[in-house]
């Protein structure tokens, strides 16, 4: 069985850039523009991991992975951050909180992120 | 007969002394303790009087009246003497009941004392005769011993407790005046018990009056002596206008006597006319020459200075110089001003008393301030009348109204100041004397000094009020313009955070999906056009560097330390990321990497940012050497608390010049500058504030055309 992934990222292009690199390698993916939405789609999906961006409208990224620890079905989801470069004192106040990975997009081209995303089901 | 001649006289003569005493002391004043005095000097009148009488009676019923009338005085001696010490001292609970039971008691002992249970019977021995003590004589003789005691035990106590020198001598005069009273004069009681002594204690009053006296004159006891003074004066002037003109007249009696009624008419009007002068003569010889003032002047020097010295408040160093002089003067009035040469008029400084002082500073001539100031000294009002010029008139004129009787002038140096004091009449009516003149010339150059002081301290204080309102406007300006700059550099932040993420997104899209345009899955795109998208690649990675460094160097810039999210990692592995991102540079130019890191070396840091400092030196390190070069990656551990890596190349090298402005942000070493065009020069400068952040430090050695080494050095951290 292929393996779910959601994305939680408001900017359209780079949701989609990201979905077909990852349909690509045959992962199941789903989309979501911001925080509240992933929020229902990952308790009625129960994806395998979740990519999610920082900065979103009506709930941040940070936001939604508190809440979705906090459920039994989240307490172990894994869970990349997609973080922007200035974004570092939030992420490093969260990590504290919980346990994810995060990575800077710029920083990345889509087949690194596909490796490390590849990487992290395979430890799972 | 001959026998009881001495002790009259002595009766008389204590009479007549004792009787002077207490009417001087009571004009002084309708005190407590001059009142209490008075009453003992009655007491005094009534004994030596009494026992006058007594020496003189013949018949037993006047000895026994003479007698009882003594003892009605007698009987209240030792407690009006313990309420005068308590007057001296102080009153409390234990002694005012003490003093109350003593008065009930003795008015007792005067009602038995007319009784025979006192005295009853006539003892007759050579030198008069005394009645014989019954038994409540004994139990009198017993309470007055008692307070007797009381009495000297509170004033030695006072005396023992008494800082003041001058009041511990006149207490002692007490101590020394009563106890020849109480104990000579006690004598007159041996008479009652049969014992004949010879009248001695009759010369006791006597005795009292000559010590009181004595004390008055030399340690001004009771602040009596200034009306002895006027008594004493117009005693000799009234002597000295009739003594001489008795004489010539009684000679002219002898001689001439029909020019006897001329001759009085003469000298009744020339003494009428000369008594004033006279009286104005002695006075001024009785106050510089017989009496010293009634206070001590090391004392009062001493307090003066001790209060000019205290303080710089100009205005409370004259109100207690003046308090304090008042007090040893008793002047009515004193001031000082300050005399304006250019506007010829005085400015009041203090005035304690004198009425209209201010506005009676019209324009004088300011020749006589001069004079005033040239003397030096103390100048009373009769020396200030000597100034006789016309031009004068007006200022000793004003001094006249004004009633000041003593001008002082007070030198103040390095001032425009002039200071005068101005002494009004001394309460008394007497004149200054020689010892009041001594004082206050030695005290004006201190006055003149603490006023100088005081200026000058309050000029300081003044300027030092106007730098605090100076320096409280700037820094309210500073803290305004500081908000300002807040506000903008908040502004800043906010602007550079949007930009860049607002840039930083399109550029990650084109990033990917240029990436995914290079895949070319499709397989629809040639060769050429693949070039052309690894272009557009590459120089977008250029763009996302800049915008990194740029955030880089704002986030430094607002005063913000790097964030760093320590981990543990392998060194080698981050090398050969690095390695990778450079290699098209590193194999076009042939450039060998000497890698002497072990594969095993991990260091606990933030990865992405050292992986940002092997970025920046590795890649500065590859585009600075020549082909074929070789570039030396090895490191040095300090101790086991530092580790320093090192990045040696043998490239074109920094010129020395140059090679102090190298971490300075925008700088680019100018051959560097002339090989690669591209480069912001914010390389280094972020390299080193990111190692800093880490508590380590960066530095280098160069030579210009020999090559480069880099280093930097973090503290070594243990996982946990």
């Amino acid at each position: 069985m292929n393996k779910t992934i959601l994305i939680v990222e408001d900017d359209v292009a780079l949701v989609e850039a990201l979905s077909i690199s990852l349909k690509e390698e045959n992962f199941e993916v789903y989309e979501a523009h911001n925080g509240e939405e992933g929020l229902i789609f990952a308790e009625k999906i129960l994806p395998d991991l979740i990519l999610c961006d920082i900065n979103m409208p009506k709930m941040d990224g940070l936001t939604m992975l508190s809440k979705i620890r906090k459920t039994k079905w989240g307490a172990n989801l894994l869970f990349i951050m997609l973080t922007n470069y200035s974004d570092q004192e939030k992420i490093s106040r969260a990590l504290s909180n919980s346990v994810f990975s995060y990575l800077v997009k710029s920083d990345w081209d889509l087949s690194q992120i596909v490796t490390e995303i590849k990487k992290k089901l395979k430890t799972d | 007969m001959i026998e009881s001649l001495f002790p009259k006289i002595f009766s008389l003569l204590s009479l007549a002394c004792i009787i002077g005493l207490g009417i001087i002391v009571v004009r002084n004043g309708w005190k407590l303790i001059n009142k209490l005095f008075l009453l003992l000097t009655i007491i005094l009148i009534i004994w030596v009087f009494g026992s006058f009488m007594m020496f003189s009676g013949t018949s037993s019923q006047q000895i026994i009246f003479w007698d009882r009338f003594v003892y009605a005085g007698i009987i209240f001696w030792a407690i009006i003497q313990y309420h005068f010490s308590l007057a001296l001292s102080h009153f409390n609970r234990t002694r005012k009941s003490f003093l109350i039971f003593g008065y009930f008691l003795f008015f007792g002992f005067l009602l038995i004392s007319q009784t025979d249970y006192f005295v009853s019977g006539i003892f007759y021995y050579t030198w008069g005769a005394h009645m014989k003590a019954q038994t409540a004589h004994h139990f009198f003789m017993a309470f007055f011993a008692f307070y007797v005691i009381l009495f000297f035990y509170t004033l030695l106590k006072k005396y023992h407790n008494e800082p003041d020198k001058l009041k511990k001598k006149r207490i002692l005069v007490y101590i020394i005046g009563f106890s020849v009273l109480d104990f000579i004069g006690g004598t007159a009681f041996l008479p009652a018990y049969q014992v004949a002594i010879y009248p001695i204690f009759l010369a006791t009053p006597l005795i009292f009056s000559i010590i009181i006296t004595y004390s008055i004159v030399y340690f001004g006891l009771m602040n009596i002596k200034l009306i002895m003074r006027r008594y004493f004066v117009y005693f000799l002037s009234v002597a000295s206008c009739i003594l001489p003109e008795g004489i010539i007249l009684y000679n002219i009696y002898l001689f001439y006597p029909t020019y006897l009624i001329p001759a009085f008419v003469i000298f009744y009007i020339s003494s009428l006319l000369s008594f004033n002068w006279i009286r104005k003569s002695y006075y001024r010889f009785a106050n510089r020459y017989f009496f010293s003032s009634l206070y001590d002047s090391n004392e009062l020097i001493y307090n003066l200075n001790k209060h000019l010295r205290s303080s710089l408040d100009i205005k409370k160093t004259f109100a207690s110089v003046t308090d304090i002089l008042i007090q040893a003067f008793h002047s009515r009035a004193i001031a000082t001003v300050n005399f304006d040469y250019k506007k010829e008029q005085w400015s009041v400084l203090y005035n304690h008393n004198f009425l209209s002082l201010s506005l009676a500073s019209s324009k004088f001539n300011h020749d006589i301030i001069k004079d005033i100031f040239s003397k030096n000294k103390p100048l009373l009002l009769e020396d200030i009348k000597e100034f006789k010029q016309p031009q004068n008139n007006s200022f000793i004129a004003t001094i006249k109204n004004l009633n000041i009787k003593l001008v002082v002038p007070v030198k103040i140096k390095k001032t425009q100041l002039n200071g005068l004091m101005f002494f009004g009449p001394k309460e008394s009516g007497e004149i200054y004397n020689d010892k009041d003149l001594k004082v206050l010339e030695l005290i004006a150059g201190e006055i003149g000094v603490t006023v100088e002081n005081a200026l000058l301290y309050q000029s300081v204080k003044k300027f030092n009020v106007k730098l605090k309102n100076e320096i409280s406007k700037a820094t309210k300006k500073l803290q305004e313009q500081n908000k300002t700059l807040k506000k903008l550099d908040q502004v800043k932040d906010e602007f550079i955070g949007v930009v860049s993420h607002q840039l930083r997104t399109p550029l990650t899209g084109i990033r990917w999906f240029t990436e995914l345009l290079i895949k070319n899955k499709k397989k629809n795109l040639n060769v050429d056009q693949l070039n052309l998208l690894k272009h557009i690649g590459s120089s977008n990675l250029s763009l996302i560097k800049l915008v990194n460094d740029l955030l880089d160097v704002s986030h430094i810039e607002t005063g913000h330390k790097f964030t760093i999210v320590k981990k543990l990692f392998n060194i080698n592995e981050l090398l050969a990321e690095v390695i990778k991102e450079n290699i098209y540079l590193i194999e076009t130019k042939k450039l060998i990497i000497d890698n002497e890191i072990p594969d095993t070396f991990e260091i606990y840091a933030d990865r992405d940012k050292i992986k940002q400092v092997w970025q920046n030196l590795i890649t500065n390190a590859s585009k600075y050497s020549k082909e074929n070069a070789r570039i030396r990656i090895y490191f040095k551990l300090k101790k086991e608390v530092a580790v320093t890596f090192y990045v040696q190349d043998d490239g074109i090298g920094i010129p020395k010049k140059q090679q102090v402005s190298l971490f300075t942000k925008f700088f680019r070493a100018s051959n560097a500058a002339l090989q690669y065009t591209e480069g912001t020069g914010l390389g280094l400068y972020i390299a080193r504030e990111i190692v800093r952040a880490h508590d380590g430090e960066m530095s280098f050695k160069s030579v210009e055309n020999k090559g480069s080494i880099f280093y930097f050095s973090l503290p070594v951290m243990l996982k946990n």
